[in-house]
């Protein structure tokens, strides 16, 4: 018998019945045997304190009794072994041990009855003979945290996968095909190859982390990194799984055999879906679970200015500002706003803007074409520039600038603090020139930071009193330059050298609206969604194309999605005319497909959940809902096509000469 | 009327249906540009009756194969109507009661051949008690018992193709459709598919034989139709698609050369000269039994194969042995439902196998049948000169079968029933055997012409 045989009939012994009857039983009385042991113990230990408390007492009096102890001092000291002892009796551990052998002993048995008892003794060995020694020694540390956590990640994994194999064991066409879909992606190399990546990568990534770094960066890089590599992952292997199954059923002729038994074409595709779908939750759940429980695991680190975690080496009525900054704005779900723009593309004074500047156009230039393209690109270069002008401050000519912050009622109400974010673009950044900025609150407070580090972000605290009582507004009157009063109390401006000027993202307000709990949950949702999705685009497409033309448009597909805000935004600066100042065809085809296309999938790319979940901000269940009502709806239009398509095609193909 | 005597004659109507219907059946393939590639049906009618064993006869390419995937919907029709059981091949509620083996096994190559049994099982919505029973004895009668956890990609060519005809058995299907079925098998897996054959046969199923393999094809079949280039060249039962009419075999104890010549000499004398003895030889063994009879030696010498085991007999829901455990109302709602019944004004089977008497009996000696032959048989007179010194001509009803083909009965192993395609009457009530009703297919494509319909 080969190793593979022996292998396989290991597995079958234990999802036998019988075996885990009987394994059952032993871990059971090993564990009625284990705690019988320790209670004994315990109680024998209690006997034994009464003891030295007896032979203490009898020692005291034979003193009392020699005249060399006062009997009010004797009193004190029994008083004070009365205590200890009681101190002592009341610490009972068999009660908190015997919920633990109980719990361990349910976790075991569960083990059991999935049919994975010697899986795991396997697992168990490999930890122990290879990653424990490794541990022992300095030079090997990391490599067996890493073999370390590549068996925790697949214990996990193949427990999900039997449970829910369990959960699809009935006999019915839609379970039966999703069961057998498991089945293929563990036995099949193409998608065993993808899991396995996964693990590594996830063992791998918290071993390059730089322990120089501050905390929240440490945390925010996890976060970002081990989350986005995940979802790439299996996102790819979702992708290439879900036309693999459909393609090669086709190719390999096997769906002759299936389409021939009572299953509807309906059946068989959510059938399929659903099978991959499955996969895509158990991989992505377990990769979830391993960066929550380990980001969790670094929080619990000491931050940059932190003696022990959560210890301020100012003092312990100080918080490091590594902390403040971890649990504030990274490990939380916070709500952002953008100033709010005092014009828009619709609003009349605009408009009338751009018609002045086509009559000016026209008086100069007679060739000038008012034609809807034309006026479109004038009106997005005028925007462009009222937008730079608003979010720039000339030090001489303007000084100041004031931005109104909207939606901020929430937090004034729940008197949540808000963290004022801004990045400063001047001067080409260079890294040995700082600025001074001065903010003004609406109730004339100013605040002044004199020394800002260009390109760099920076943050700010501002109660939730500066906020509007009625408007839920906040105004924020920003100098470009220091502002203060003079020895004789005159107030006096020392302004930068040059226009300060706030990028895209520069400037916002954000307050904590919810759990980073509940905010990562939903952050998993969302990707998990948006495998669905893809899930359905691969499957769809692998229905009418072969193997690698359905991948090639399933992975087109995914990034595109991934990336139409940035097609968005690019599609903004990209004009119809080359340098020349000629209208050119192709690229206003270009431009129009682009706009189109970004449109399409504006809300799959809007969600941003990794994004989102490293930068701490919110993803709310209104977004959620919006993210899977229209991702659901694409998703259902994507079904019905794959139902049609399948219906007519003919699954046989002529195979005369 | 009650409702179970209702059922019953609702079974009884949908029995006289044929169970695949096919009027003027036509697929042209075309390339990519749309243009005609092969046409590989041609107008076929065909009418597939209940309980009927019908084989699809041709060379490569004559259309066999496309005739079986358009009855099966894998192929939608360029023209023409298909009705199985009465509904589009669509029809998914119809597959429940279809087995199909392809011309080749297309498995799941990681799954072990439990295991396609089982999801093929669940895909039928078996409950997990019958799958379970129905996958050990289908492993055990194609022989797989011992290698039912290796995957399937790691067996022989012959094992997938045991492993495909216990899938298309998992339902105990009413309709059978075997593709190439003995393509890939030894002569003992060969024997035990005819055997298979012979047996669901007997259950009162139908099955839709297709092959090249003239010697598979005669063995079992009831009625078939010979294809070539799409078009059906011929159409009929084996009896009269295969007897030639203008020759007489005798089949008699070993004679020596002086009795040989007196026969001739009375055949010329009889016939005036025109007839003589064309040719004397011994009959000869049939390789297949030689070869069956080889290898149940080595078994008896227990010599070790690597391969699929001695299989075992045909399993036991098959035999429909299974429904003696249910209670006594499922036993006979399904001794109702399963009972092959003859179509209205259709005679009664005559005697089961093995019955006394019956014509090719083995271990017995033929009894050559009586009256004359048409078209210029052996002349019944001289039969009976011939044969008056040992034994006098027997009495026998004027539609007993015959048995005066070129087969040599004795070619057939002694424990087989005799209950070849010979000994099964073809009468039908209605149209002559071999040529479709016209009348009832037009009038059950009438009543139904509607694309896939949902699943009930």
């Amino acid at each position: 018998m080969t190793l593979r045989e022996r292998i396989r009939a290991a597995d079958r012994l234990q999802k036998r019945r019988g075996f885990k009857i009987i394994a059952s039983i032993v871990v059971v009385a090993l564990a009625a045997a284990a705690y019988g042991w320790f209670f004994v113990q315990q109680t024998t230990g209690e006997t034994m304190l009464e003891s030295i408390a007896s032979a203490e007492r009898q020692a005291i009096q034979d003193q009392i009794d020699a005249g060399q102890l006062d009997p009010r001092a004797a009193d004190a000291i029994a008083q004070g072994q009365s205590d200890v002892l009681a101190l002592l009796s009341s610490r009972d551990p068999t009660v908190a041990v015997g919920i633990g052998a109980l719990v361990g002993t349910g976790v075991v048995l569960v083990v059991v009855w999935l049919g994975l008892l010697l899986t795991y003794l396997a697992l168990g060995l490999v930890a122990g003979a290879g990653a424990v020694p490794m541990l022992l020694f300095d030079q090997t540390r990391v490599y067996g945290q890493m073999l370390l956590g590549a068996v925790a990640l697949t214990a996990s994994f193949s427990a999900l996968m039997q449970a829910l194999r369990l959960v699809l064991s009935s006999a019915h066409p839609i379970p039966s095909i999703a069961r057998n879909v498991l089945a293929e992606a563990v036995r099949l190399k193409i998608s065993l190859v993808f899991i396995v990546i996964l693990v590594l990568a996830l063992a791998v990534l918290p071993t390059v982390l730089d322990g120089a770094q501050p905390l929240r960066y440490r945390v925010q890089s996890f976060l970002q990194y081990a989350t986005g590599i995940s979802f790439w992952i299996i996102a790819l292997l979702v992708v290439t799984f879900s036309v693999a199954t459909v393609a090669f059923e086709q190719r390999d002729k096997i769906i002759q055999q299936t389409m021939t038994k009572p299953v509807a074409a309906w059946e068989y595709i959510v059938g399929k879906w659903l099978g991959v779908v499955v996969l895509a939750a158990i991989l992505l759940g377990v990769s979830a679970s391993g960066v929550f429980l380990f980001t969790e695991h670094l929080r619990r680190l000491p931050a940059i200015g932190e003696v022990a975690p959560y210890v301020s080496s100012m003092g312990p009525r100080d918080v490091a500002e590594d902390r403040l900054v971890l649990e504030t704005q990274v490990l939380t779900a916070r709500r952002a706003v953008t100033p709010r723009l005092p014009f828009a593309q619709d609003d009349p004074n605009f408009l009338a803007q751009v018609d002045s500047y086509i009559e000016r156009e026209q008086a100069v230039n007679p060739i000038f074409g008012n034609t809807p393209a034309a006026r479109q690109e004038v009106t997005d270069d005028l925007y462009r520039d009222m937008l730079t002008a608003f979010m720039s401050i000339d030090p001489q000519r303007e000084r100041s600038q004031v931005y109104v912050f909207a939606d901020l009622a929430e937090a004034r109400d729940n008197d949540r603090p808000l963290t004022f974010r801004y990045r400063i673009n001047a001067e080409g950044n260079r890294p040995d020139t700082f600025y001074a900025l001065t903010f003004i609150l609406d109730d004339g407070t100013p605040i002044v930071r004199p020394r800002n580090a260009l390109g760099f972000t920076h943050t700010l605290s501002l109660p939730p009193g500066a906020v509007g009582e009625q408007s839920g507004e906040l105004r924020l009157q920003i100098f470009n330059g220091e502002l203060g009063r003079g020895p004789s109390g005159e107030i006096l401006f020392a302004a930068n050298p040059g226009t300060a000027t706030f990028p895209p993202g520069g400037l916002e307000i954000s307050y904590v609206a919810g759990s980073y709990m509940l905010n990562f949950a939903r952050v998993v949702m969302v990707l998990w969604i948006k495998l669905a999705f893809l899930s359905m685009v691969a499957i769809t497409s692998a229905t009418f194309l072969s193997f690698p033309v359905a991948t090639l448009v399933t992975m087109g597909t995914f990034l595109i999605a991934e990336g139409a805000r940035f097609i968005a935004e690019s599609v903004t600066q990209f004009g119809v005319k080359n340098p020349d100042g000629e209208f050119t065809l192709w690229r206003a085809v270009i431009r129009d497909f682009a706009d189109v296309v970004s449109d399409l999938f504006i809300v799959y790319a809007e969600l941003r959940p990794t994004e989102r979940l490293a930068d701490g901000r919110l993803l709310s269940w209104g977004e959620v809902g919006g993210g899977v009502l229209v991702l659901g709806l694409t998703t259902g239009a994507l079904f019905g096509l794959g139902i049609v398509i399948f219906r007519r095609r003919e699954l046989a193909t002529y195979s005369g000469r | 009327m009650s409702a179970q005597a209702q059922a019953s004659v609702n079974t009884a109507s949908s029995d006289a249906r044929p169970v695949v219907a096919c009027q003027r059946l036509t697929k042209v393939f075309k390339d990519f540009w749309m243009r005609d590639r092969a046409r590989a049906v041609d107008g076929v009618d065909l009418e597939i009756r209940p309980h009927e064993i019908f084989g699809l006869l041709g060379p490569n390419g004559s259309g066999k194969s496309t005739t079986i995937k358009l009855i099966l919907g894998m192929l939608k029709p360029t023209s023409g109507r298909i009705l199985v059981f009465g509904k589009p091949p669509t029809d998914v509620a119809t597959k429940e009661r279809i087995g199909y083996l392809p011309e080749e096994s297309y498995l799941y190559p990681f799954l072990s051949a439990r295991e396609t049994l089982d999801y093929y099982g669940k895909l039928f919505g078996l409950d997990a008690r019958t799958r379970e029973r129905r996958i050990d004895e289908l492993l055990g009668m194609v022989g797989l018992t011992h290698a039912q956890f290796r995957p399937v990609r790691e067996y022989s060519k012959g094992m997938q193709r045991r492993i495909g005809i216990a899938q298309a058995l998992i339902n105990d299907p009413d309709l059978l459709i075997l593709d190439e079925p003995t393509t890939g098998l030894d002569p003992i897996g060969t024997r035990q598919v005819k055997d298979l054959i012979l047996e669901l046969g007997r259950r009162g199923k139908t099955v839709i034989l297709s092959s090249h393999l003239l010697a598979d094809v005669e063995d079992v079949v009831d009625r078939m139709v010979i294809l070539y280039g799409g078009k059906i060249r011929r159409e009929g039962t084996c009896e009269t698609l295969l007897e030639r009419t203008t020759r007489t075999t005798l089949e008699i104890d070993e004679l020596d050369e002086e009795t040989i010549a007196e026969i001739d000499r009375i055949v010329r004398q009889r016939s005036g000269g025109d007839k003589s003895i064309r040719s004397v030889a011994h009959p000869r063994q049939k390789l297949e039994e030689l070869f069956l009879g080889i290898v149940d030696e080595a078994r008896s010498e227990r010599a070790a194969t690597s391969g699929a085991t001695h299989a075992g007999s045909t399993a036991a829901f098959l035999r429909g042995a299974e429904e003696d455990t249910r209670s006594g109302d499922e036993l006979i709602d399904s001794l109702v439902a399963h009972t092959p019944e003859a179509p209205e004004g259709e005679p009664a089977k005559p005697g089961e196998p093995g019955e006394p008497g019956e014509p090719g009996e083995p271990g017995e000696p033929d009894t050559p049948a009586p009256g004359p032959a048409a078209g210029g048989g052996a002349d019944e007179s001289v039969l009976g000169e011939l044969l008056s010194d040992d034994a006098p001509v027997p009495e026998a009803p004027a539609d007993a079968p015959r048995d005066v083909s070129g087969a040599s009965p004795a070619a057939r192993p002694a424990d087989r029933p005799a209950d070849r395609p010979a000994d099964r009457p073809a009468e039908r009530a209605g149209p002559r055997a071999g040529e479709p009703d016209m009348d009832v297919i037009g009038s059950l494509l009438d009543d139904d012409g509607s694309d896939e319909e949902p699943r009930s």
